[in-house]
Parts: C-alpha cells; sequence; structure tokens
C-alpha cells in the first residue's frame, strides 16, 4: 500500500460533491421560485470554481499526486474511495470547474422547466469533476457513467428539433463505448495483483504495469494490447476521433447553448484524459505499439474535422466539426510520446476548452438574437455589433492558432514534439515504414484549411454589406459579456505566457513521457 | 418415520404460510364484497410473520447445518431460506400493489389475494426440493394457480386469453419436463439428486440419453424463467393478465424457476458429470437475451415491453449459471434481489399510471414527465438500474454477473452481454423519451395522482434501488453465505 499525505480538508470531495447537494436542493424548491432556483445553480457550480481557483494558485506539479484522499469503499473488492490530482488532471479539473460555472450563467435563459433544468445541471458537474478525481478505476467508471443521464436529458428535453434523435444518439454511442471500458476494467482487475490481491487502483497498476505484459492472451491478441485497444475506443468516442466522431455533430447542434458548452468544453476533454491516465499510463507498450495507427487517426480528425467544417453553412455545425479537428491535435500529441507533445495535447485540451466554449457561447448570442444559424444569412453586422465581432475575432482567432494566442502554443507544441518523434522506427512496431515526421506534415496543413473555414466564416458574417434586417441587432449584453471575459483572459493571457498553465501538467507528462520510453523492452 | 414427524419443525414458515392461506380463505368469507382490504392486510401480515421465521431459521441453520427433510424430499439450507426471503417480499409488494388496484377491486378480490398466498407456499417448497417427484408437485402447485391468476378479469377476452395461453404452454412445458423425469428415474434408478449425481457420475445412461433427458426436463424450468426457446407465452401472458399478477409473475415465479433449475443443475449434474451442460446454458442464456432485447426494441405496450424486457433479463441471470465457478451462483442470487425490487418498482410504475389513464400503451405514456414527476422519476431511476448504468443496484447485479464471467475467461460471453444492454438502453430510453422529451397531444388531465400507498411504496423501492448500487457488500455477502452454506 503506497501511503500518501492524506489531505484533511476534503477538498476534491468537497468540489465534486457539492454541486450535487446543491442540486438535491434545488429539487426541493419550489417550482415558481425560478430566481432562486437559478441563483443556487450560481452558487452550486461558484463553490467548485473557488476551490478550482485555490487549487490553481496552491498547486504545483511535482509528478506526484496531491489532495489524495482514501478510504476503503467495497472492501471485497478492494474498491477504494480514491480521489487525487496530479499534472494529468489539474488543469482540466480546473477548467471543468470553470466552464461549468459559465455555463450556468449562460442557462439564465431558460424558461422551460427550470428546476429539473439545473438539478440536472449540476449532478452533470459531480459527474464531470469526479471524473477528473478518481483514481480508482471502479469510482471513475461510476462518475463516468453518471453524466451519460443528465446530459440526455439536457439535450432532449431542452434541445433543438432534432432533440430526440441527438440525444439518444449520443446515449448510444457514448455506452457503447464504455461498455468496452466495464470489461476492459473487469479484465484488468483480474489480471492484477497488488500486494496479492486484485485491484481496481489506477495508480498502483501503472506501478506494477509489467504484470500485465505475462497475463495470458485473449481471443489470441496480447492482453495489453486488446485491453488497450478496448479502453481507446472507448475514450476515442468520447474525444471523438475520426470515425467514432458522428454524434458529436448531432449532439452539438441540437444541444441548448450553455449543454453545447459543457459538451465541447469538459466531456470531449473526458476521453482524452481517461487515455492517458488508463491507457497511456498502464500500458505503455501498448502506446507504443500502436503509436502510428493512434498518430494517423489522430491526422484523419485533423483534416476530416476541417474539411467538414468547411463545407458547413450552419453556423454551430462548424464549431462543431472544428472541435472534431482540434481535437485531433491532442490525439497526435498524445500519440507522438514526446515530452513536448504531451504537454501540448494536454494543453490543447484546455486551450480547445476555452476557446471552443466562447465560440460555443457567442453562437448562442447570436442564436437568441436572430433565431437561425446560416452562415450565409447574415452578412456585415460587425458594423452593428462591434463588440461581438471582437470577441468573435478573438475566439476565432485563438482556435485557428495565431500566435500570441493559447491555441497557438498547444498546436505549435504538439507539431513540434511530434515531428521530432522517432517512436514510430521503434522495434516491435509493425508500422515502421510512416515515421512521425511525415504525419507531422500532413497535420501541419490542417492549420490552413482552419484558417480558410474560419475566415471565411468571420467574412461572411461580420463583413461585406450590412443585411438590413439586422440593423437593430442588439450588442452583448452585461451577462454575456460575464461569461465571455474570464475565457477571454484565459485565451489572451495562456498565449502570451503560458507558463502557469504549463506548470499544472508539466512534471507529470514528463515523468509520464519518460515512463513509456523506458517501458520498451 | 418418527424422524419425518420431527422434521416438521423445520417446516415452520411453510406452516406460517399455510395458515396464513387458511386464515384469508375464511375470513374471504366473512367480509363483504368492496370490504376486504382486510384480507390482503392478513396476508402482509403472514408475509411480515414469515421473514421473521425465517430470520430464526437462518439462525439456527447456521449451527446445524443444512438439513434434509422427509427421507431426502427436501432440504432447508440458506440458499432456499434466501429465496423464501425474496418470495415473501414479492408477495408483500404484489399484496399491496393488488390493494390499490382498480382492476382487481372489480373482481372478487379476496380470492386474488388468498391464491398469491398459496403461489407463495408451492415457490416456497420449489425452491427447497431435492427430488423430482417434490419438483413436480410444486411445480404444479405454482403453475395452476399462475393460470387462474393469470385469467383473473372475468369478462375481459385478453385475459381469458392470457390464461389460456399460459396453461397451454405450460401444460405442454410440463409434460416434456415429467417425461423426462421418468427416463431420468429409468436411466439411474432414482429421483433424489444426490443418488442420480452418483449414478451420473459412475458413468450410467450414456451421453446421449443423459442430454436428452437434461434437455427435456429443462424445458419445464426454461418456461418457468421465461428463457429462450420457451419464452414464447410471456408477452402476451404479461401483456393480458392483470397488471399485479404480471409484476408477480415477473418476479416471483421466475425466481422460484431459477432456484430449481440451479438446485436441480447443481445438484443432480454438476460440474463433474458426462454432460457438458454448462455450454447449453451459455448457448441458452446468449439467445435469450438476444431474442428478448430485439424484440423488445419494436413493442407499443410497456407491459409487452416489460415482458420481453424481462425474457432479456433471464438471459442476462443465466450467465451466472453458464460460469460453474460459485462466484457466478452468488451474482446470481444477488442479482434476483435486484431484479424483484427494480422490476416490481417498474410494475409498479406501470400499474399506477393505468388506475388513472387505464393504458399502458407508449403513446399514451407522452407527457407524463409533467404530469406525474414521481411516478416518472421513479421509472426512470428503476429502468436504469435495468438497462445496468450505475449508480444503480441493477449495476451492480449486472456487474456482478459479468465479473463472473470474465474470470472464467469466457471473453466473447461477456462481450455479447455488455453488447446487449447497449441494445436494452433503446426500449428502456423509448418510454423515458415519451415521458420527458415527447409532449402528450391531451393536455387533460393535467395532473395525475398517484395513490398515497403507491407513492409511499416508489420511494421505498428507490433507496435500495440507489443504496445498493452504492454500498452492496453487505447483500452480496449475503448472497455468497446463501451459495456456500
Amino acid at each position: 500500500m503506497l501511503h500518501q499525505a492524506v489531505n484533511t480538508h476534503h477538498l476534491l470531495t468537497w468540489m465534486t460533491f457539492f454541486p450535487l447537494l446543491t442540486g438535491l436542493l434545488i429539487l426541493c424548491l419550489p417550482d415558481r421560485r425560478s430566481a432562486l432556483i437559478r441563483w443556487a445553480g450560481v452558487v452550486g457550480s461558484l463553490v467548485p470554481v473557488l476551490l478550482a481557483g485555490y487549487i490553481f494558485v496552491a498547486y504545483q506539479d511535482s509528478g506526484t499526486l496531491a489532495y489524495v484522499e482514501r478510504y476503503p469503499w467495497i472492501p471485497m473488492f478492494n474498491i477504494e474511495y480514491y480521489m487525487g490530482i496530479d499534472g494529468l488532471s489539474a488543469s482540466l479539473l480546473i477548467l471543468t470547474a470553470l466552464i461549468s460555472f459559465i455555463a450556468v450563467v449562460a442557462s439564465w435563459g431558460i424558461n422551460k422547466q427550470i428546476k429539473g433544468y439545473f438539478a440536472l445541471m449540476m449532478l452533470l458537474e459531480t459527474g464531470m469533476i469526479g471524473v477528473f478525481c478518481a483514481l480508482d478505476f471502479f469510482l471513475f467508471y461510476i462518475f463516468w457513467e453518471l453524466m451519460l443521464l443528465p446530459m440526455y436529458f439536457l439535450i432532449g428535453i431542452w434541445g433543438g428539433p432534432r432533440r430526440e434523435y441527438a440525444a439518444i444518439k449520443f446515449f448510444l454511442y457514448t455506452l457503447a463505448g464504455s461498455v468496452l471500458m466495464l470489461l476492459a476494467m473487469l479484465a484488468m482487475y483480474f489480471n492484477s495483483a497488488i500486494d496479492g490481491h486484485h485491484s481496481f487502483d489506477l495508480i498502483a497498476m501503472s506501478a506494477h504495469y509489467r504484470q500485465f505484459e505475462e497475463a495470458g492472451r485473449i481471443l489470441g491478441f496480447r492482453f495489453p494490447l486488446i485491453v488497450f485497444a478496448a479502453l481507446f475506443i472507448g475514450f476515442a468516442i468520447k474525444i471523438p476521433v475520426w470515425p467514432f466522431h458522428t454524434w458529436l455533430p448531432d449532439a452539438h447542434v441540437e444541444a441548448p447553448t450553455a449543454v453545447s458548452v459543457i459538451l465541447a468544453g469538459v466531456l470531449l476533454k473526458m476521453g482524452g484524459y481517461g487515455l492517458l491516465r488508463i491507457g497511456y499510463s498502464i500500458f505503455p507498450q501498448a502506446a507504443i505499439y500502436f503509436s502510428v495507427p493512434i498518430g494517423l487517426l489522430g491526422v484523419g480528425s485533423i483534416l476530416y474535422g476541417a474539411f467538414c467544417a468547411m463545407a458547413q453553412t450552419d453556423l454551430k455545425k462548424l464549431v462543431a466539426y472544428s472541435s472534431v479537428s482540434h481535437m485531433g491535435y491532442v490525439l497526435l500529441g498524445i500519440a507522438s510520446l514526446r515530452e513536448a507533445s504531451m504537454v501540448g495535447g494536454v494543453m490543447q485540451m484546455f486551450n480547445h476548452g476555452t476557446a471552443t466554449a466562447m465560440m460555443f457561447l457567442l453562437v448562442g448570442v447570436i442564436y437568441d438574437r436572430t433565431h437561425h444559424r446560416e452562415i450565409n444569412g447574415f452578412g456585415g453586422i460587425g458594423a452593428v455589433v462591434p463588440r461581438y465581432m471582437g470577441v468573435m475575432i478573438l475566439a476565432t482567432f485563438a482556435s485557428m492558432g495565431l500566435p500570441g494566442l493559447s491555441g497557438f502554443i498547444s498546436e505549435i507544441f504538439v507539431l513540434l514534439g511530434s515531428f521530432r518523434s522517432d517512436i514510430a522506427s521503434n522495434a516491435g512496431s509493425v508500422w515502421h515504414f510512416i515515421s512521425f515526421q511525415n504525419i507531422t506534415i500532413i497535420a501541419a496543413f490542417g492549420v490552413v484549411i482552419t484558417a480558410a473555414y474560419l475566415l471565411r466564416m468571420l467574412q461572411k458574417i461580420f463583413l461585406g454589406p450590412l443585411n438590413p434586417k439586422y440593423e437593430a441587432l442588439p450588442d452583448l449584453n452585461a451577462r454575456e459579456i460575464f461569461t465571455l471575459v474570464p475565457l477571454g483572459i484565459a485565451v489572451l493571457a495562456f498565449g502570451v505566457y503560458p507558463m502557469p498553465l504549463i506548470r499544472l501538467m508539466g512534471a507529470s507528462l514528463s515523468k509520464l513521457a519518460g515512463f513509456i520510453m523506458g517501458s520498451q523492452m | 418415520m418418527q424422524q419425518n414427524v420431527l422434521d416438521i419443525h423445520y417446516l415452520i414458515p411453510e406452516l406460517i404460510l399455510f395458515c396464513t392461506f387458511a386464515v384469508m380463505l375464511a375470513a374471504d368469507q366473512v367480509f363483504k364484497r368492496g370490504r376486504k382490504k382486510p384480507v390482503a392486510v392478513m396476508g402482509i401480515a403472514g408475509m411480515g410473520l414469515l421473514i421473521v421465521s425465517l430470520w430464526q431459521q437462518s439462525a439456527g441453520l447456521a449451527e446445524t447445518g443444512p438439513v434434509y427433510l422427509f427421507s431426502r424430499m427436501m432440504m432447508v439450507d440458506p440458499f432456499s431460506i434466501y429465496f423464501k426471503w425474496i418470495f415473501a417480499m414479492t408477495t408483500m409488494l404484489t399484496l399491496i400493489l393488488a390493494m390499490r388496484s382498480k382492476e382487481i377491486e372489480k373482481q372478487n378480490e379476496g380470492e386474488f389475494y388468498t391464491l398469491i398466498v398459496f403461489v407463495c407456499l408451492g415457490m416456497s417448497f420449489l425452491c427447497s426440493s431435492t427430488h423430482l417427484l417434490m419438483i413436480f408437485l410444486s411445480f404444479e402447485m405454482i403453475s395452476i394457480l399462475s393460470y387462474v391468476l393469470a385469467g383473473y378479469l372475468r369478462g375481459d377476452p385478453r385475459s381469458s386469453e392470457s390464461g389460456i395461453k399460459y396453461m397451454i404452454y405450460g401444460a405442454f412445458t410440463t409434460g416434456i419436463m415429467i417425461y423426462g423425469m421418468s427416463m431420468l428415474y429409468g436411466l439411474t434408478g432414482s429421483l433424489e439428486f444426490h443418488e442420480i449425481h452418483d449414478a451420473l457420475q459412475g458413468g450410467r445412461g450414456g451421453l446421449v440419453p443423459v442430454t436428452v433427458t437434461l434437455l427435456m426436463i429443462s424445458s419445464g424450468m426454461l418456461f418457468k424463467i421465461a428463457a429462450a426457446p420457451f419464452h414464447m407465452w410471456s408477452p402476451d401472458v404479461y401483456e393480458g393478465a392483470p397488471t399485479v399478477a404480471t409484476a408477480f409473475f415477473s418476479v416471483g415465479p421466475k425466481a422460484a424457476g431459477f432456484a430449481v433449475f440451479l438446485r436441480f443443475l447443481l445438484t443432480a449434474f454438476g460440474p463433474d458429470t458426462p454432460v457438458d451442460w454448462h455450454r447449453i446454458i451459455e448457448i441458452l442464456s446468449i439467445l435469450t437475451m438476444t431474442i428478448g432485447n430485439y424484440t423488445a426494441l419494436r413493442q407499443e405496450n410497456v407491459k409487452r415491453m416489460l415482458a420481453y424486457s424481462s425474457i432479456a433479463q433471464a438471459g442476462y441471470i443465466l450467465m451466472g449459471l453458464a460460469v460453474l465457478h460459485p462466484d457466478g451462483r452468488s451474482a446470481i442470487l444477488f442479482y434476483l434481489a435486484v431484479y424483484m425490487i427494480m422490476n416490481m418498482g417498474a410494475f409498479l410504475v406501470v400499474l399506477a399510471l393505468e388506475n388513472t389513464i387505464k393504458s399502458a400503451e407508449l403513446k399514451d405514456y407522452r407527457g407524463i414527465g409533467l404530469k406525474s414527476p414521481l411516478a416518472a422519476a421513479a421509472m426512470v431511476i428503476f429502468l436504469i438500474s435495468l438497462t445496468g448504468l450505475p449508480p444503480t443496484a441493477g449495476f451492480v447485479g449486472k456487474f456482478l454477473l459479468f465479473k463472473a464471467v470474465m474470470d472464467q475467461k469466457l471473453y466473447v460471453f461477456a462481450l455479447i452481454g455488455v453488447l446487449n444492454s447497449v441494445v436494452s438502453l433503446v426500449y428502456y430510453l423509448r418510454v423515458v423519451k415519451a415521458m420527458y422529451l415527447e409532449i402528450s397531444p391531451d393536455p387533460a388531465p393535467a395532473e395525475i395522482r398517484i395513490p398515497f400507498t403507491y407513492a409511499v411504496l416508489l420511494v421505498i423501492l428507490i433507496i435500495p434501488v440507489i443504496y445498493l448500487g452504492l454500498f452492496f457488500q453487505p447483500m452480496y455477502e449475503l448472497s455468497i453465505k446463501a451459495v456456500f452454506g
């Protein structure tokens, strides 16, 4: 048993379960008190933000776990209530708290069944924060599945015209992925022996990863490879990686604004996080073995997402496909197994979270006012809504990867790292005829296509002759600005000076990269 | 002979059941039509007494170990006591459900309560039988009364159809079963499980005849648990029978069928006889869950959908039998207890709504989420639990079953199982979708009131569904104890 300093303040527990408690409280409030319900929601999501702020200031990644809480839960199966964070999760945890808070504020305009809406939002937040804190696979799985039902309802009840279809598609895709994860979890449990017992402890499994190599073959495949593949499919659906991405455009287009923000800002990151925390940390050799196909899937996502985005005329769908494209960088960064590229990958998750959340908020703003999202239906509104245009340009340029904004830093880290990766030529890989250099060169074209579709979008909406319908379009109001400012600051600040972000993750990722490279036979 | 008289002492639970039955039968004559509720209350009290006496018996058994009764006709062991607990709870819940059911109220309700209690007696005999004759007797005791319960709504052609269908299928499969029993007697020279086992282990009978006999006897039991290929009766019977009876059939006789199937296979055949019966069970399990799930997808009636869902559930439960390891058995026992709670819960919602909207059609469920928040929310929790999503008891049940399967390295089997639960999500969600995502075309009634008893019962059933989803160790230890004695 590893002995870690137990944090007596239960910081992560409070952060995880405070929203749930608020949600239960909301359920007890009378339906008519809509203002009270909204404020309860704000408080429920503000507390995690404050705690996340504390973590941001106080936490310095040293490659070890922090804020650990560990109690036996189901002793007969060695299931523990084991919470803690390290560099893999710290930045994403902070992102989750921030995005959830912003989403709650952005939900102010919801008028239909508010009680249910905010209660589900709170439940969703508990699930999301829990995923990033859980270090026991069973606990992780519970939190992971906990998000499905609220998400289904949030899309299905408060969504757009095709909401029923989008909601069930989301639910089914994710569940199909997570049942594979369940089997992988059980296979790992039965083949682990930590201090003579089977275990769900992710950290200990990572430390004893060699025992999985000796485990018996499954269906003729080596144990680490097939279990890694099952996990990968589960997480790839969530990221989503092309070709598992088809649920995403539907879900995004139909979801209400705040839910899209959460979906793009947080949910997609869980796939990437899970891949690092479970897949890469426990099966390093499988990570090396599969590095090229995963890198190729990453490039596939980058290009496919970008080309699809180019063909869209619906603004929200364009942003949705741009998410597929941007998450491809995450995958490429992780796959190439260099320290720089992995830091870039995790940073890309954070930066995509902030920039795309802004984009979705802005799409919601314009949709609230005009009731459509057709890119060709605007024209020249830049002169009418200058503040809106300013913020939109900031968000767009950030996701385009313009130097000085956050997207640039993470993309350049990914590309630089993966360009220099020589992992593909490693012994044991059947893919040695493809090098990461080639992959990276192809991936770099994604940047150009991204610029093309985003600039075209900006041009069609803001420039040119003014569409007379929108002469009196109101600009951003105070609440909208309030939701956008924190994200804007993050985009600018981490673009100019990314060190605070790197400080949250650098040591752990460098340790992980070294660990994976060191696992080679 | 004297020993047999002394054995009566171990029959106290059954005697309590019988006395309850007798008292209820008499009371039914005393109370006037339309005022028969006290009869049900007596039944509920009797069940309470039964649970207490089972508790005592289980404490006593801890010292003596399992006991054979009546020249090895029956056995009292933790296994049978566990099942009797399930039966007692099921019967108790059914009686409470029946008390507020408008369907039953129109008929002679007193008889209904009384019959349910008598079925419970049959089930508790069945789960303790260790002798083929005893099995047949208690089997018929359950079956004949079940036919009556299914056709209980006199004047409703659907209910009569349901009763007749149940009877014809039942008679047919029981006929095959008893034919198989006689053949097994011919092959092994005994009707008692242990002697059959010893004979089979000694290689008596030959592989092919014994396998055929096994299949024949299994047909009756597969009929009871509604597993493929003997599942066809269940959708029609479930749809036509009074909803209370359906709720009862989907849990009580099914659990009893599992009890006897487990005991028969594991004691009479066991892991060390030449017949590879667990392979057969594996195939049946896959067939059952796949047929149940895929047919459920297209159902427009919630009762019928739940019938197919309970076929699929039987398939999952059979997974635990297909693995020879005792872990599989304790997972089955855990799952059956959980299944009782969640399935009774789902039927309770159907019943509560049926009292008001007079329908169990999916299209009439539209907009229920707003009209009856408690019933709809409860339904979501029960259906999520039936799907097997955390944090519910159904998830833990499935987790334990899959765990047992994975432990035996039956990876393809496990994969088919989990993919089936993804399929099941589709039809369970159709109900959720109708209730919450769709709007009722008929705004009146603005609110559907459910009886206070039902509301309380719903909350009582939700609590264990969530609690066992998070803290399942004590309950699982109980089911392990029931398997290992």
